[in-house]
């Protein structure tokens, strides 16, 4: 007993947890169609869509462990993509990597300056914003087009693409353990008033943590417009579709964030959402499918990892 | 040996709207002194300390340490400037390692051009654990994996390595074990040894007698007194805390069949109540006429069993029966039988904060006022039937 009361309290065990789960899934699959699921080169692939939610999901962590929400990185990451391509057309690869990153930083400072002054719920002042933003890509994709040259693709696949999502995670996951950012987020969703208590700017810090998601869902960008080359601008909320992958991420992160490795979880979770996703087209299931089962999926390893206490209040 | 000045409040003030928590209290903390701060719930304890301490911000007056002014901003800035709380609820914070937690706020010495040195901080918080006995609570783990009194104790560490000129103990007691309070009472006794102050709020008046050198009493906000401790027994300083001579009657005499001598008929009869994890197997019988007290440390369930016993418990097992033979089972049950619960979290579980007063109290008795609600009918139809009658 004792010595799984110390396996539960080891940092890796969450890891571990996740890792099982991982290879749980792909024998599942595996299994039920052996030729079109799961070989090395089918799961580079899984892992490649993996990787660009992951590091949104990287992003989105910042805000949601915060008990807060950010529903505008659809719309950021639209038009961070737009700007990618307005500006690699103009300033080759640095507008490509630069703009985005930009685009996202500034948009999140704005949404961070939004939430703090007008002292109303996140989950509002992001979706009111991501409206603006949406119609900022009509006006920005008019000026940039919407293809991306085919000089500029190479984060779209191997090896550029992991080297910048590594890059991405290993920054996040510094942020996280080596910055006194990564121990307040995580203070203000413990208890604010405690932490503001102890000296911690919690004004401050929830910017800064708009930025940070938003910067990240700008290096997301990179990737998912070098994976896609074309983007079109979304009005009327169809951004919002592009929350959810992301967020799927962040859950994971969160849920196993008692373990103290939420990068890893983020990843490993986007791979395993990403694996599933390829199943359920492997077995011949329409997509409508696919994201109910997934979304099932997604709610029974929460509900697993996380210690539901009966007659709690949950929000 | 004359002992010198080491703190000195002069006209504390405080005001919640309405409420004056703290009227103009001036007090002069000793070096070398536990300093007990006593008075009943709503007397001003608290507010006086969370204003030295940073936690309220001062209404009007000054404190002055060692001849200066102190007026912090918050816990990490009185620290700073020499003062420290452990407050009686859980000021850990889950999520954070024990190190996280023991440096929050504080992380400035441990950052190197702007990156902080986890590995040094997490060995300077072994060191300190160790240092305090506390080995087995392993700097490096997330604070979850250990229960209240452990966290509690790494409460005390962080706020007493530091070696500050005055630490507050704000009824901290309650919430540990003799092994935790053992713990607590050495390092108060190393404070007054290093010649600093202790000030100490308790409602424990055997522990107050026994580990105070002075203890002065507060009373609805304003300063009673200050007494020495040997001149001092129990007795007397309820007497100064309620401002009435206390007795021994604890039993109320207005009712016609008096409880201790002449127990009146069982109404509510207690068995085998269990709730996983909150308390086990609790059986007793109340009877009418008669208050019936529950005690212990503020972790041992005690505030389980009137929730248990109004059916608003999880996973309830054992049996809860009325006079009549009804079995308590669920909240409607005990309502519809006149029993009223009121919880110690006021906030979540008795009030609705953002509601009326009227839709507050009538709220329990809107089922007896038929499917259309006029503002009238409730104002004048509230439950009024006397309580488990």
């Amino acid at each position: 007993m004792e010595l799984i009361k110390r396996a539960r309290q080891s940092q890796w065990y969450g890891v571990g947890l996740l890792l099982i789960v991982t290879a749980l899934v792909w024998l599942v699959f595996k299994a039920m169609c052996p030729s079109t699921f799961g070989d090395p080169d089918q799961l580079l692939t899984y892992l490649q869509t993996g990787l660009i939610y992951a590091v949104g999901g990287c992003g989105l962590y910042f805000i949601v462990v915060m008990g807060l929400w950010d529903f505008s990185i659809g719309s950021v990451l639209v038009l961070s993509c737009l700007m990618a391509i307005g500006f690699s057309q103009s300033m080759g690869i640095l507008g490509l990597i630069v703009a985005p990153i930009l685009c996202g930083a500034l948009l999140g400072a704005a949404n961070g300056l939004a939430y703090i002054k007008l002292r109303i719920p996140s989950l509002i002042v992001t979706v009111g914003l991501s409206l603006i933003y949406e119609s900022l890509s009509v006006f920005a994709s008019g000026w940039s087009g919407t293809r991306l040259g085919d000089a500029y693709k190479m984060f779209g696949s191997y090896p550029w693409n992991l080297i910048l999502a590594v890059l991405a995670f290993a920054l996040c996951t510094f942020i996280l353990k080596y910055t006194k950012l990564g121990t307040y987020v995580n203070a203000i969703g413990a208890n604010e008033a405690t932490a503001k208590n102890m000296g911690v700017n919690v004004d401050k810090y929830k910017f800064l943590a708009f930025v940070l998601c938003s910067t990240f869902v700008g290096i997301m960008a990179i990737l998912y417009i070098g994976y896609g080359t074309a983007q079109t601008p979304m009005t009327g909320m169809l951004s919002q579709s592009l929350n959810f992958k992301p967020l799927m991420g962040t859950f994971f992160g969160l849920a196993f964030k008692k373990y103290g490795h939420p990068v890893a979880a983020i990843v490993i979770g986007e791979f395993i959402i990403s694996m599933m996703f390829a199943g359920f087209v492997a077995l011949g299931m329409p997509v409508t499918i696919n994201n109910v089962v997934t979304g099932a999926t997604l709610l029974a390893i929460i509900c697993i990892t996380t210690k539901r206490v009966k007659g709690a209040v949950v929000k | 040996m004359e002992q010198k000045l080491l703190l000195h409040a002069e006209k504390i003030d405080k005001r919640f709207g309405p409420t004056h928590a703290v009227n103009e209290v001036s007090l002069d903390f000793l070096e070398g002194e536990v300093h007990a701060l006593i008075g009943e719930n709503g007397s001003g304890k608290s507010t006086f300390t969370n204003m030295l301490t940073g936690i309220l911000p001062i209404g009007s007056g000054t404190f002055t340490l060692m001849g200066h002014d102190v007026a912090p901003k918050n816990q990490v800035d009185a620290n700073h400037q020499g003062i420290a709380i452990v407050v009686q609820e859980t000021g850990t914070l889950g999520g954070l390692s024990v190190a996280d937690n023991m440096f929050l706020g504080d992380e400035d010495q441990f950052i190197r051009r702007g990156i902080k040195d986890t590995a040094a901080m997490n060995r300077k918080a072994q060191e300190l654990l160790d240092a305090y006995g506390l080995g087995y609570i392993k700097a490096t783990s997330i604070i979850d994996n250990y229960d209240f009194e452990d966290r509690k104790l790494v409460e005390i560490v962080k706020s007493t390595w530091f070696d500050p000129a005055v630490l507050v103990i704000d009824e901290t007691t309650t919430a540990l074990s003799q092994k935790g309070r053992d713990k607590l009472f050495e390092v108060m006794d190393h404070v007054r040894e290093l010649g600093h102050c202790v000030i100490f709020i308790s409602h424990d008046m055997g522990e107050v007698l026994k580990m105070a050198d002075r203890i002065s009493i507060l009373r609805d906000g304003d300063f009673v007194t200050t007494v020495n401790r040997e001149d001092v027994d129990e007795d007397q300083l309820k007497t100064l805390m309620v401002g009435r001579q206390m007795d021994d009657h604890y039993y109320r005499t207005d009712y016609p069949d008096y409880a201790r001598e002449q127990p009146g008929e069982t109404a509510v009869s207690v068995r085998g109540v269990t709730v996983p994890g909150m308390i086990d197997d609790i059986s007793f019988d109340l009877h009418r006429g008669e208050i019936l007290g529950i005690g212990g440390l503020s972790e041992c369930g005690m505030h389980e069993v009137g929730k248990a016993i109004f059916g608003a418990s999880y996973d309830r097992t054992g049996e809860v029966v009325l006079a009549d033979g009804t079995k308590v089972k669920d909240i409607n049950t005990a309502i519809d039988h006149s029993i009223a619960y009121a919880s110690k979290d006021r906030d979540n579980e008795s009030l609705l904060i953002n509601d009326t007063i009227e839709d507050n109290i009538a709220l329990p008795s809107m089922r007896d006022m038929g499917r259309v609600l006029s503002r009238q009918g409730s104002s004048g139809s509230s439950r009024t039937s006397t309580p488990c009658s």
